[in-house]
């Protein structure tokens, strides 16, 4: 098959697979009967889901081509511009299908009489500024426009990663509509649909990529481009994999509620992932092998073969969107104290034993903790595999500050931080004081530059990426110790005792930016104590961070007033310690927490000295994989 | 960098900090059933605004307190008082007694209701009709136990205290 042939062929088998499963879907599911009252009729019924597809097949485009342009391809080649013209088009299809979409749902709703007229104007604009449903598809119809001019302005690597952050954040507010999942997990719900439209969004985008590239690729670029797709896939499978598994979990609560519709669209997209899963395999393992010049027809077919596959997921996941899942409420009646604050019922009293059993899986960081430990230990095998060493001590702490991560971010102190002020703070703690400590000591920076090929094509692969980040003008800034001090002292206190505390308890995006933000902050810092040559500043940095820590806990454990009085102190908890003794236990969290900057200046930097986890070297042009191999003689530890 | 940079900075903004959330959080003494789940459905329910009136960060369980300065301070987890001579309204389905001791300021406890809630309000700011009016849905939460045998009903503005519009003080 030729190019020209295969760029009109793939998107429209994957337009019509999609389509084709959309209409069974809904037909099978009932998402387009009509309805009994105020039914908007067949266009709307119709449309609306047809909309919907091709918003997200366009968003995924979008996505894809900006990933693919960012991973595996060259600047200021053709190659490059043309994936950013695939993703710029694929942004103006989504503008128009974000603001069609838009209005549908404004119409099936609403069920206004549609007119010129004045007062439809008018009940249009409160829609579209008013509910959240309006304000969703306003705010992505904009970033979709902003997305294509941006697209087709940027050809530079920091330019495009900006327009590809912006694409991502994009597909958040459609994830975030509507009420999924029952009272107890709707967060989880929809962090699980974050991740998986976004898994999605780089596979399937990136495969359309491919089709629309594979004119601008000479035929040894052609096998390079692929492979490098494949573990982007692959990576991809595995996050909508798990985030689709995670989405099921809080949408049904009894398995026999499989047995529906829903549970038949619900089968259809995973017999589909799997075998794209198979697919993938096939072709990672064989055909690319074996590959030579361009790739022969039947690679190409079987590419346009997974886009079919990928085309009848989307459609049924259209169709799965629009068939109400069993366990997913209208809107969640909101009675106990708890739950008005906190949007999920009050948990059972924190026993012991609950602090094993107790888990409330934040997806996000499962996932990124998973990663971390499986790339961590794929890495540390390769450098083995080629005779380098690696000392283990490093393997321990870094699986040990991930498999901390995951507690702290899922487990007691993340089911309970949203009612005990004392479980709040040892999250805090965990986050900025003992998980970046561990994380930074695993040295994983290194270990990237050691075990990650380097790219000598002038594409920028994560050694690059890391690299770039490393050099930037940004973190120059932050890896200065004032700095850095700074920031710790303002994050214990602004995330312990200001209304920012308040902000990551009530909004879910409030509450993985703090998250975010604390790694970020603690591993600065944690960076600087184990690297600063000289003792001075090591000893003014530890210093005034256990001052700030202690005069924190002291500020819990002695003031007589309740702080967060309107939260913590406003659960309606019958078990467990008055929220004032609980504010104490806070206070004793934080002194002990105190203790952990000391114990990194000296124990910490026992484990690992400067040169072992700095890593930053001025010079780090990155040595070519695997000639690198014999020099750099490491010391190894027990 | 010199030493005590980084020390000096972070204790500057500790400072800062710890200033500015004392600055605009209002010191209040919890009531003895503040604890009370009860009071947690009250207070949970406390409106944002009561007119132009912003609520403030109290440091007290079931508490609120609304107006810079203070003009609204209401808490829940009182002892329910005793039948009184004094005044008694009904605003919004709660009954409340009016003790005019401090006038201009006027102290309003529900009658009824166990646990009792009580509103301190200084009439010269906003009206004591509104402020009920407004803390009711809240207050309907907690569960009734009695009434007053002969509530002045609301009448519209006549039983209130002149309220004096203005920049707030």
């Amino acid at each position: 098959m030729n190019s020209r042939m295969l760029r009109l062929t793939g998107p429209f088998i994957l337009a019509l697979a999609a389509l084709a499963a959309l209409i069974v879907g809904l037909l099978m599911g009932g998402g387009a009967a009509p309805r009994l009252i105020s039914d908007p009729g067949p266009v709307i019924r119709w449309g609306l889901p047809v909309v919907k597809l091709l918003v997200n097949l366009s968003a995924a485009t979008m996505v894809g081509a900006l990933i693919v342009a960012l991973f595996a391809l060259r600047a200021r080649e053709r190659e490059f511009s043309l994936a950013l013209d695939v993703a710029s088009a694929a942004a103006a299809v989504f503008t128009v299908a974000a603001g069609a979409t838009g209005f549908f749902t404004f119409v099936s709703t609403f069920n206004p009489e549609v007119s010129a007229g004045m007062a439809f104007g008018q009940q249009l604009g409160r829609y579209l500024t008013e509910t959240e449903l309006g304000r969703v598809w306003l705010i992505s119809t904009v970033a979709a426009a902003v997305i294509t001019i941006l697209a087709f302005a940027v050809r530079g690597w920091a330019s495009t990663l900006v327009t590809a952050l912006v694409a991502i954040a994009a597909l958040v507010p459609m994830a975030t509509q509507g009420h999924s999942g029952t009272l107890a997990n709707h967060d989880a719900a929809v962090m699980a649909l974050i991740i998986h439209v976004v898994g999605v969004a780089v596979w399937l985008g990136g495969l359309v990529t491919l089709v629309f590239l594979r004119p601008a690729l000479t035929a040894g670029r052609v096998r390079i481009v692929v492979e490098r797709y494949s573990t982007l896939a692959l990576a991809s499978f595995a996050l909508v994999a798990v985030s689709g598994a995670a989405r099921t979990l809080t949408s049904i609560t009894d398995p026999r509620e499989l047995l529906s519709p829903y549970g038949a669209l619900l089968a259809a997209k995973t017999v589909a992932l799997f075998v794209l899963g198979a697919l993938g395999v096939v072709y990672r393992r064989r055909l690319i092998a074996r590959m030579t010049g361009t790739g022969g027809a039947a690679f190409w077919w079987l590419i346009v073969a997974e886009l079919g596959m990928m085309g009848i997921a989307s459609g049924a996941a259209a169709a799965l969107a629009r068939t109400p899942a069993p366990a997913d409420v209208l809107a969640p009646a909101l009675t106990t104290a708890a739950e008005i604050l906190t949007e999920a019922p009050l948990p059972p009293e924190l026993t012991p034993l609950a602090w094993l059993t107790a888990w409330e899986v934040d997806l996000l960081w499962a996932v990124v903790a998973a990663g971390g430990v499986v790339f961590y230990l794929a890495g540390v095998r390769r450098l083995r595999r080629v005779g380098r060493a690696w000392p283990k001590s490093r393997t321990v702490l870094w699986t040990c500050g991930m498999l901390l991560l995951f507690w702290t971010t899922s487990g007691a102190a993340a089911a309970y931080g949203d009612y005990l002020h004392s479980m709040n703070m040892l999250g805090r703690i965990q986050l900025l004081l003992v998980i970046p400590p561990l994380l930074v000591l695993g040295a994983p920076y290194r270990l990237a530059l050691e075990a990650i090929a380097h790219r000598n094509d002038g594409s920028h692969g994560i050694r690059e990426w890391l690299q770039a980040a490393t050099r930037s003008p940004a973190l120059r800034i932050l890896r200065r110790s004032a700095v850095a001090t700074i920031l710790m002292v303002a994050t214990l206190w602004g995330l312990g005792a200001t209304r920012v505390l308040s902000w990551t308890l009530v909004d879910p995006l409030g509450h993985e930016w703090a998250i975010a933000h604390s790694l970020a902050v603690g591993s600065l810092l944690a960076w600087n104590v184990l690297t600063s040559a000289r003792p001075a500043v090591r000893a003014a940095v530890t210093g005034a961070i256990t001052i700030a820590a202690t005069a924190l806990g002291l500020w819990n454990l002695l003031q007589p007033g309740l702080a967060f009085a309107d939260w913590f102190g406003a659960m309606g908890r019958t078990w467990g310690a008055s929220p004032i003794e609980d504010q104490r236990n806070a206070g004793l969290i934080a002194i002990v927490g105190a203790i952990l900057p000391i114990l990194l200046a000296t124990v910490g930097r026992r484990f690992g000295s400067a040169d072992d986890v700095a890593s930053i070297p001025p010079s780090s042009k990155g040595h070519s994989w695997p000639t690198a191999a014999t020099h750099d003689s490491e010391p190894s530890r027990g | 960098m010199k030493r005590p940079r980084p020390v000096l900075a972070a204790a500057l903004l500790a400072g800062v900090l710890a200033l500015a959330s004392c600055a605009y959080t209002v010191s209040l003494d919890a009531a003895a059933d503040a604890e009370s789940p009860l009071c947690a459905n009250a207070s949970v329910r406390l409106p944002e605004t009561i007119g132009d009136l912003e609520r403030r960060w109290t440091d007290a369980q079931a508490t609120g307190a609304w107006g810079v300065p203070t003009a609204v301070v209401c808490s829940c987890g009182l002892q329910p008082p005793a039948p009184t001579t004094l005044q008694c309204v009904t605003i919004g389905g709660v009954d409340w007694i009016v003790d005019e001791t401090d006038t201009p300021n006027l102290r309003l406890t529900t009658y009824g209701r166990e646990p009792a809630a009580q509103a301190y309000i200084d009439t010269t700011v906003v009206s004591a009709d509104e402020v009920l009016g407004v803390l009711s849905t809240a207050v309907q939460q907690l569960p009734a136990t009695g009434e007053c045998t002969a509530p002045d009903v609301e009448t519209g503005q006549q039983d209130a205290p002149t309220a004096v519009d203005g920049d707030g003080r």
